[in-house]
């Protein structure tokens, strides 16, 4: 994929896949601030990894969802062992109030997305990362599988036994509420 | 798709950061003629080197710079001490390059008032070696000096600043670096008039050090016809 050496080609897919992945990003961290900069990194990645993308592999979205999910993942492993949370205050690029304002829209856009990824916290990890990916994301099991580099089978498997889990431990009305806007 | 301003900002970035992986990427290309950009610098690739900032280096019995020139008039600089830009200027002299070496402490920034800065830059006339051994350490970079006219001098200015990246030559945030940028000037140059440079704006941001060498409080070459020039010192 020329993403990593074309602007031209790169815009194009910043445009196509930007308000989802600042979306999925949204969807699981509250602070504007972190939003901005995760969404900045997640692109960051694809451009270094442009050279690994194999279309044969999945879809775009599949791909990207990948790298947000490392990065997001990457980001909970450091601030776990940031003890000063004010270094990663200081790095952050500057908002001005109305950037804050429309990120902070997307966020409270999101919230009930964020209350039902609290609630599949307790789920093991195995099926929560594909019920995730397909109920709160929007993909399909195809892409979620091909995000998490695993088989669709695999994924089936896991996302059928997510939601057993789910309707054990959750009251009989939250299940519907599992399918929200999702990803490009 | 409409996107946000603050998402048109972020795409102005990657793209121009996209723009200096394909520059890198393509070999013997013309260096660019400015490197400092205020943020989102270079491209941390395995060439970082070859597009402008090297670490603190020098000592250990290496020499602090070497100058070469072929029967054809390439001339071949290394620096692994950037610290002697006085020394190295006076080599060149010697060698008859047309080329000058200002050092710019950090937080600085050199006004030459009898300079005037050249837009119109020959293609060719300086690269960077595409085949760089891969453990020469520091800066090389080679002039043509057959397509420079008369009057005319590259001047590289080199910036002792603070780079932050997480890979590339400058392996840890906040180490001591230096940047350089190439101007071809006509008129004399002097020695720099120096005057404070403006306040770095912000500190990089997290996915910056990730991805990209930053330099921190450099300053800039000045000329009296620069496209936003500062005024000399004094006034």
């Amino acid at each position: 994929m020329n993403l990593g050496r074309d602007p031209d080609v790169f815009e194009a897919f910043y445009r196509r896949h930007v308000r989802a992945v600042t979306g999925f990003v949204a969807r699981r961290v509250a602070d504007p601030h972190l939003v901005d900069d995760l969404t900045t990194e997640v692109f960051l990645a694809a451009i270094e990894g442009a050279d690994s993308y194999r279309p044969s592999r999945g879809s775009e979205s599949a791909w990207l969802v990948g790298i947000a999910r490392n990065v997001l993942a990457a980001e909970r492993r450091t601030a776990a062992k940031r003890v000063d949370k004010a270094v990663r205050a200081a790095g952050q690029r500057s908002l001005d109030a109305d950037d804050i304002a429309r990120l902070e829209e997307q966020i409270d856009a999101e919230r009930a997305a964020r209350d039902l990824l609290t609630a599949l916290s307790g789920l093991p990890a195995g099926p929560r990362a594909v019920i995730e990916l397909v109920d709160l994301d929007g993909l399909t099991v195809t892409e979620a599988a091909a995000a998490l580099r695993i088989l669709p089978a695999t994924a089936r498997v896991r996302l059928h036994r997510a939601r057993q889990l789910l309707r054990r431990t959750c009251p009989p009305e939250q299940p519907q509420l599992l399918t929200v806007e999702g990803i490009s | 798709m409409n996107l946000t301003p603050l998402d048109e900002r972020r795409l102005a970035d990657l793209k121009q950061i996209v723009a200096d992986r394909a520059l890198a990427a393509e070999p013997g290309r013309r260096a660019r003629r400015r490197v400092l950009r205020p943020a989102l610098a270079l491209a941390a690739t395995a060439g970082a080197v070859a597009t402008g900032l090297v670490a603190a280096s020098g000592g250990g019995g290496t020499p602090a710079f070497a100058v070469t020139r072929s029967a054809g008039g390439i001339a071949t600089i290394t620096i692994t001490d950037f610290r002697h830009t006085a020394q190295l200027s006076q080599e060149l002299r010697t060698l008859r390059i047309p080329a000058a070496v200002l050092y710019i402490p950090a937080g600085m920034s050199c006004y030459e008032g009898s300079a005037r800065e050249v837009d119109d830059i020959p293609n060719g006339l300086y690269v960077l070696p595409a085949n760089r051994p891969a453990r020469l350490r520091g800066w090389q970079m080679q002039i043509n000096t057959s397509l420079l006219k008369p009057g005319q001098t590259l001047l590289f200015g080199l910036f002792e600043g603070i780079a932050y990246s997480s890979s590339g030559t400058v392996n840890s945030s906040g180490k001591r670096a230096y940047a350089y940028s190439t101007r071809l000037i006509t008129g004399k140059v002097t020695a720099c008039q120096y005057r404070p440079a403006p306040p770095l704006s912000m500190p990089p941001s997290p996915s910056q050090r990730k991805l990209s060498l930053r330099f921190a409080d450099a300053g800039s070459l000045v000329f009296p016809n620069s496209v936003s020039p500062a005024a000399p010192p004094g006034k």
